[in-house]
């Protein structure tokens, strides 16, 4: 019997980051994705979460307190989140942001230094990407995307680029080592390593080349766990060397490792969706409530004609909420509004800040906040209701702080 | 053969059919589809034919029910049979994990329209008397499954796209896929060059090696697959298919008889130093020891199946991926014969049969208490089945004892 989230075990360890034996020192339960031997979660940290949260079924196989337990870390201090299998791209050449702007919902060619979440949409506005473009030089742009939808993504850019040589597209994803650090005390832990963050300087969802310490970087400020901090990107060579300084530098504040499950956990409180389960190719943009990232008054782009002629949209993706913190849904499962099926469950989890089991759907559009609904979780109709979205800082505060 | 087109399909199995026929259904009609041999004569016509629509997959799910409404119209859309009987499909449940399994997929199924019944195992036993209800605790039963010739459905999808003027040209070996910066833009073959943009490849256990004359790494491997076909016993002709998974097998009705099949925890890698070039219309010698598993796990199900008269045990290499991820550990179908591979290392692979299987202890029980699985019956030409039928006659020796 093999759950979901199974993990494989042949094959492995085959990709690494450079922090991977600190990752392993630090008692990591790795999983693996394309390929990419990745922390689920550290098991020291189990001692200080809750087994009572243990979820029921199948949820509660591959789970462990320590995903509780990081995921309040990040909220209440800081935590650290090794993301060097995150695919990078560049794209660069004097037709680099021609290139994107055409194929971006989202103005991306916004000046250098400026980071920007878009999508990439198909002729019927359908999302075949969803990443950040971070304008590095007036021709050079850089791409992060799941470490999953890296070949996709390449793959649909390159299928559009002009082939008279005026871009280059290059995969850097094991060029690159990434470390995401984030929680309210993350500025007292770079501050000793480098003046360039530590005052401010840098605005939210914006790019800074600097250095920590000796290791040249490339910092994000940028967020999937709805927190201050940075996502940090620095050369696979110097990679041991930056996770050591930030774990050293950390030290008297207490961060902790996390790990993907509770960076799941995290983004799932702020609505942050996940390309393949909550957004696809067969959703627009506007049903999955990502309308704020699509610019129409930008000039033409691939999905723009489809999108400025949709007049409204039957579906949009909505918060649920379950009244039952043991019931856990896993994806697929039958959302009902009055007794009929209304939807299916996109993804969904356990939120340890708003102490609440979430799921994501796409229910009709005209239904309310608080309507009620059941979930249809191994056969139990659990109620929820339909929640205003994000569960958690819905302003943003913490990001910007 | 017409020297340029809008797209070419390289590969003349249920799979590259169905392609092109839609292809051409839906306004492609300068298509053309190249095979190396005959149609169906890679693995397509030793397929066991079971068809089942819930899939882990949103889009292979509602593929596989477009599919079940083809096979509906079909045969009366070009006057050829498919073989299509719509006859049901049963899941069984034999542990609480299994249960709680197709409670979930019966969750999977509501959303789709999709019609599933869960069934007590009486119920179970009543559709599909054959079986014994020992240990079973509930099974699925999803009465619009069924099975199907993947032969004649071949011809039949064949036939349809050949009416909307797609072109078939067989004994045509692709020798290469001529590209520029990255495009197609032609397909080479061994009678000349056609001309086009798009490129499907479905060559099926040939994928990889289509891919790699184009410079695509395509994850295929091909497992020699077994299953085998009883004579006719007096068995009812409108039983549903049914799949044990935690007896790893599954059963299909068949003139009367059965056909079972399964999926050993051993699996055999199979041509992975290059398919001969003409391994067309050929399956491998039978590997009983291999097999010795399934049938001892079928017998528990099945227990008439000890008496019954064996033609053949069918042992075809089929086409499997390395990478594609499966919330339920089923298999994934994509076409004929794509499954989930099921990812052991060589070590673990090489450590099964032979070194830790009890030599033919159960094979000697079996043919004792049977007195009619004999090796004259296994050696028995494949033609005195019905299905398939294109299997080449060999002289196939036992080679244990």
């Amino acid at each position: 019997m093999k759950y979901p989230g199974h993990e494989r075990r042949a094959g492995r360890p085959l990709r690494v980051s450079p922090a991977y034996t600190r990752l392993g020192e630090l008692g990591a339960a790795f999983g693996e994705r394309s390929g990419w031997e990745r922390a689920n979660w550290f098991e020291p940290n189990a001692e200080r979460g809750d087994e009572s949260l243990r979820p029921r079924g199948w949820a509660g196989k591959l789970w462990s307190p320590a995903i509780g337990a990081e995921h309040l870390a990040c909220r209440r201090s800081a935590a650290i989140f090794d993301e060097s299998s995150f695919a990078k791209f560049e794209v660069s050449g004097e037709g680099a942001a021609e290139l994107l702007e055409r194929l971006c919902g989202n103005r991306v060619a916004r000046g250098i230094g400026q980071v920007t979440y878009t999508q990439m949409l198909n002729p019927r506005g359908g999302i075949e990407c969803d990443f950040t473009v971070t304008h590095l030089a007036e021709d050079r742009f850089r791409i992060v995307t799941g470490t999953a939808f890296g070949r996709h993504d390449l793959a649909w850019i390159a299928q559009h680029a002009p082939d008279d040589g005026s871009v280059q597209l290059a995969d850097l994803t094991s060029q690159l080592a990434c470390y995401g650090i984030w929680g309210p005390k993350v500025g007292e832990i770079l501050q000793p390593l480098t003046a360039d963050l530590s005052n401010g300087a840098v605005p939210y969802i914006r790019a800074q080349e600097l250095a920590l310490g000796r290791v040249p970087c490339l910092a994000l400020r940028v967020t999937y766990v709805g927190e201050l901090g940075w996502e940090l990107y620095c050369s696979a060579d110097f990679g041991l060397a930056l996770w050591d300084k930030l774990w050293e530098a950390g030290r008297e504040h207490g961060p902790v490792a996390g790990g993907y499950k509770a960076i799941d956990s995290l983004r799932l409180e702020k609505g942050y969706r996940v390309w393949g389960a909550d957004i696809t190719p067969e959703q627009i943009p506007f049903e999955a409530g990502l309308g704020f990232a699509v610019k129409l008054d930008k000039g033409n782009f691939i999905g723009r004609s489809y999108l400025a002629e949709t007049e409204g949209y039957s579906y949009l993706l909505r918060c649920l909420t379950l009244s039952d913190p043991h019931a856990i849904a896993l994806g697929t499962e039958p959302v009902r509004v009055d007794g009929y099926l209304a939807g299916r469950v996109t993804s969904g989890g356990y939120g340890y800040t708003v102490g609440k089991s979430i799921a994501y759907a796409y229910l009709p559009e005209e239904l309310e906040r608080g309507t009620r609904v059941e979930v249809d979780i191994f056969g139990e109709r659990v109620p929820g209701e339909i929640a205003a979205e994000p569960l958690y800082d819905p302003k943003g505060e913490r990001i910007r702080s | 053969m017409k020297d340029r087109a809008r797209a070419v399909v390289i590969g003349g199995g249920v799979g590259g059919c169905s392609i092109l026929y839609w292809l051409a259904r839906l306004g492609w009609d300068d298509v053309v589809l190249v095979e190396r041999a005959e149609l169906t004569s890679g693995s397509t016509f030793h397929s066991a034919g079971l068809v089942g629509q819930l899939r882990s997959s949103l889009s292979l799910t509602k593929m596989m029910m477009e599919s079940v409404e083809l096979y509906r119209t079909l045969e009366a859309e070009v006057g050829l049979e498919t073989g299509w009987r719509e006859v049901g499909s049963l899941r069984l449940a034999s542990s609480e994990e299994r249960m709680e399994e197709i409670a979930r997929q019966a969750g999977w199924a509501k959303t789709f329209g999709l019609p599933l019944e869960l069934v007590s195992p009486q119920a179970a036993k009543e559709l599909f008397p054959a079986m014994s209800s020992d240990g079973v605790l509930g099974a699925a039963f999803l009465p619009t499954d069924g099975y199907i010739d993947p032969s004649q459905l071949t011809f039949a999808l064949a036939e349809g796209a050949r009416r909307r003027g797609a072109e078939i040209e067989q004994r045509t070996r692709v020798t290469g896929v001529r590209t520029r910066r990255g495009r197609v833009e032609a397909v080479e073959t061994d009678r000349g060059e056609i001309e086009t943009e798009i490129v499907v490849n479905a060559g099926g256990m040939y994928a990889r090696e289509i891919g790699a004359l184009a410079g695509v790494g395509v994850p295929i491997v091909p497992m020699a697959h077994e299953y085998l076909v009883t004579k006719p016993a007096g068995l009812p002709l409108d039983m549903p298919t049914m799949r044990d998974p935690s007896l790893l097998v599954y059963f299909r009705p068949e003139s009367g008889g059965l056909i079972m099949g399964g999926y050993e925890r051993h699996c055999a890698p199979w041509g992975l130093d290059g398919i001969p070039a003409d391994f067309n219309a050929r399956v491998l010698e039978e590997d009983w020891p291999r097999f010795e598993e399934l049938m001892e796990n079928a017998v528990v199900r099945v227990p008439g199946l000890a008496e019954m008269e064996v033609i053949r045990l069918i042992n075809g290499p089929e086409a499997f991926i390395r990478t594609a991820s499966s919330s339920w550990d089923r298999p994934t179908y994509a076409g004929s014969g794509w499954r989930r591979a099921s990812a052991r290392t060589g070590s673990r692979a090489q450590a099964g049969w032979g070194s830790s299987s009890p030599s033919g202890s159960s094979r000697g029980r079996l043919r004792s208490t049977s007195g009619t699985w004999t090796r004259a019956d296994l050696v028995a030409p494949i033609e005195a089945a019905s299905t398939p039928s294109r299997a080449r006659k060999r002289s196939t020796r036992r080679t244990t004892t």
